[in-house]
């Protein structure tokens, strides 16, 4: 069965279908998830209800595009309208005070896919979200803004802020390594 | 640079990550789908009764009488001291167990009408009395009722007194209000419904209703017109759709304009029933058989060929279904009994979803849902509705109806990117009930 014949069985309502296109993704937006919340139970509430969604929102995907892409929006949104019941603040700052880390590419090469995801959900909620939307989901600042409800500005400071707490971290790893 | 390369690493590593996922979310999901499907269920349960709920407020509040007390008519307070002077103390027993009662204020007219010296009152009170004869043979006086039967008995003397016409009126009016909220109408006699119903109205300048409530149902029938470059695709769709008896539920508010003029709004739910069936040639098989006989030795091939035609059949009704909110003006005319009216407006489409099968232009089916809906339009459009009604009263405040109407609908059906356009229109009778609000009601408030 192809994914077009998959997605047209779950707009009819098939449960074998749902199913089927679940097992499919169900791995990959776990992933998104993890990146998203603030423990494993937080993610998993966060999947369940974006699967939901994907099932009484999938007659308006239209064929156009990837369909991973917009089922990824799908959950990307289901668990922004999780963390947005937490009200978080995302507090703006200069750039012009933004220095960069000069940190060795060979100093993150050897993380594994586990260990990025544990220094990302370190990170503080606002910079989280906003690099995962960013760097991971690529979406622009304008976009984010649009979607959190901030300005572009509080957007790209939170990102600066995010990629410096991360290198931060991965140098101090380093160091310990040493 | 140096930012691209690590946020590029951190992409390339997490963007296809897997991780693993719990065994039992799928049957989480499951659970979750279901019990908000049971939820859904209860939204139009709870607009159902939300209907009945403000239907019968506003029924018990039509019947809510107004206190003695709260009038302020000179009339009145000239009852009230009388009565209290004058009153013998059987009655005034009588009057204490029904210290509850209350006068509409339609009856706190008559009386104080009947207390002023005219003779054509004296016609009044011989209703008084003739209702008074038919009072004793109701079959569901209660305790409270045959207490006071005396009272009524006693009705000769309010008609030949003065002092206890003006005595005893009121209190007869307390009574009998209270009387017909616990006796049904089917309890009195011919005659005495009619004086009842007389004593209720007494003045022919009494402000009449003029909001009505009507509630219908109607059998309906789609009649379709396409229109389309493709002729013989729209010939070969019209002829696997046939039309299906369909119906129509919905409710009217109504406000009379004058003697004659109404306005009328509501909602309206219409379900346009279609029987679809299409069989396509599926698989063409032909068999080839060969037989070999021999004939003086000889080799005779004997070939026959068997042609079989394998057909996908495809039986489905299709139901276009709608809301739609009318706006109509009517002209009515007839007697107490009878009334006829003519009937004429906008119907406008709120939200209409699909449900079935179709053929598209390869002449392949495809599927209509409510979620997947790529031929008809879902949003507003614009219908004319006419139609003459027959109005039959059954009871006070009470008519049935019957009306046939068409719906011709203006505006096509299908969406702008398709290669035809449809366009139902709707015949069909509403049968319905029409509550006329109580005009005293009104007036009290």
């Amino acid at each position: 069965m192809t994914e077009t014949d998959l997605i047209k069985g779950c707009i009819k309502g098939n449960a074998s279908c749902q199913r089927m296109l679940f097992e499919t993704f169900a791995g990959r937006m776990m992933s998104v998830c993890l990146r998203y919340a603030h423990n494993q139970q937080e993610a998993e509430d966060m999947l369940q209800e974006g699967f939901i969604r994907v099932f009484s929102n999938i007659h308006q995907f239209k064929f156009e595009g990837a369909f991973e892409g917009w089922l990824r929006r799908v959950i990307v949104n289901s668990a922004l309208k999780v963390l947005e019941k937490k009200r978080i603040v995302y507090t703006e700052i200069s750039e012009r005070n933004d220095y960069a880390y000069l940190v060795d590419p060979y100093a993150y090469h050897h993380l594994a896919e586990e260990e990025l995801l544990r220094l990302i959900n370190a990170l503080p909620d606002g910079y989280r979200i906003v690099f995962n939307l960013n760097v991971i989901e690529g979406y622009s600042h304008d976009e984010i803004a649009a979607m959190l409800n901030i300005q572009a500005s509080t957007s790209r400071s939170q990102l600066v802020k995010a990629r410096k707490m991360l290198q931060k971290q991965i140098l101090e790893q380093q160091k310990i390594a040493v | 640079m140096i930012n691209n390369f690590f946020d590029n690493y951190f992409k390339k590593k997490l963007y296809n990550h897997e991780a693993e996922v719990p065994a039992d979310m799928w049957s989480r999901i499951e659970k979750a789908k279901s019990s908000r499907k049971r939820y859904l269920i209860f939204i139009p349960l709870l607009l159902c009764l939300c209907i009945i709920g403000t239907a019968g407020y506003i029924l018990w509040d039509k019947d809510k009488p107004v206190a003695l007390t709260k009038t302020n008519s000179p009339a009145i307070s000239k009852e009230k001291s009388v009565f209290n002077s004058s009153v013998p103390s059987s009655v005034q027993s009588v009057d204490k167990s029904n210290s509850k009662s209350k006068i509409s204020t339609n009856d706190l007219r008559y009386i104080s009408s009947l207390l002023q010296p005219a003779d054509h009152h004296l016609t009044a009170l011989q209703e008084l009395k003739s209702i008074a004869a038919q009072l004793p043979s109701v079959k569901k006086q209660n305790a409270s009722l045959r207490k006071n039967k005396d009272l009524f008995e006693n009705i000769d003397e309010i008609i030949s007194d003065e002092t206890y016409r003006s005595a005893y009126l009121p209190t007869y009016f307390a009574m009998k209000q209270s009387m017909l909220s616990s006796v049904s109408h089917s309890d009195f006699p011919a005659p005495a419904k009619m004086a009842v119903h007389r004593i209720d109205c007494p003045s022919s300048n009494a402000p009449e209703s003029n909001v009505y409530f009507e509630a219908y149902g109607s059998p309906l029938i789609g009649i379709k017109k396409m229109q389309g470059y493709d002729e013989a695709y729209l010939a070969k769709k019209d002829s696997t759709e046939n039309a299906m008896l369909s119906f129509g539920l919905g409710f009217r508010i109504s406000k009379k304009f004058g003697n004659h003029f109404l306005l009328k709004t509501g909602l309206d739910y219409t379900q346009v029933n279609e029987k679809f069936s299409f069989r396509k040639e599926e698989e063409l098989r032909i068999t080839t058989v060969v037989t070999i006989k021999y004939v003086n030795g000889q080799e005779v091939y004997d070939t026959s060929t068997v042609t079989e035609v394998t057909y996908n059949e495809k039986k489905t009704v299709n139901r276009y279904k709608s809301i739609s909110l009318p706006l109509l003006a009517s002209y009515e005319t007839g007697n107490d009994q009878w009334k006829a009216a003519i009937t004429a407006g906008a119907v406008f489409n709120l939200h209409s979803w699909n449900k079935g099968e179709m053929l598209d232009t390869s002449y392949n089916t495809i599927t209509l849902s409510d979620k997947n809906n790529s031929v008809y339009r879902t949003g507003l459009s614009v219908a004319l509705y006419g139609s003459v009604a027959v109005y039959k009263s059954i009871a006070p405040n009470l008519d049935i109806f019957a009306e046939p109407y068409l719906r011709y609908q203006l505006s096509s059906m299908t969406k702008d990117n398709v290669v035809f356009s449809q366009k139902t229109h709707l015949a069909g009778i509403n049968f319905g009930l029409r509550y006329q609000f109580n005009s005293s009601r009104q007036h009290n408030e």
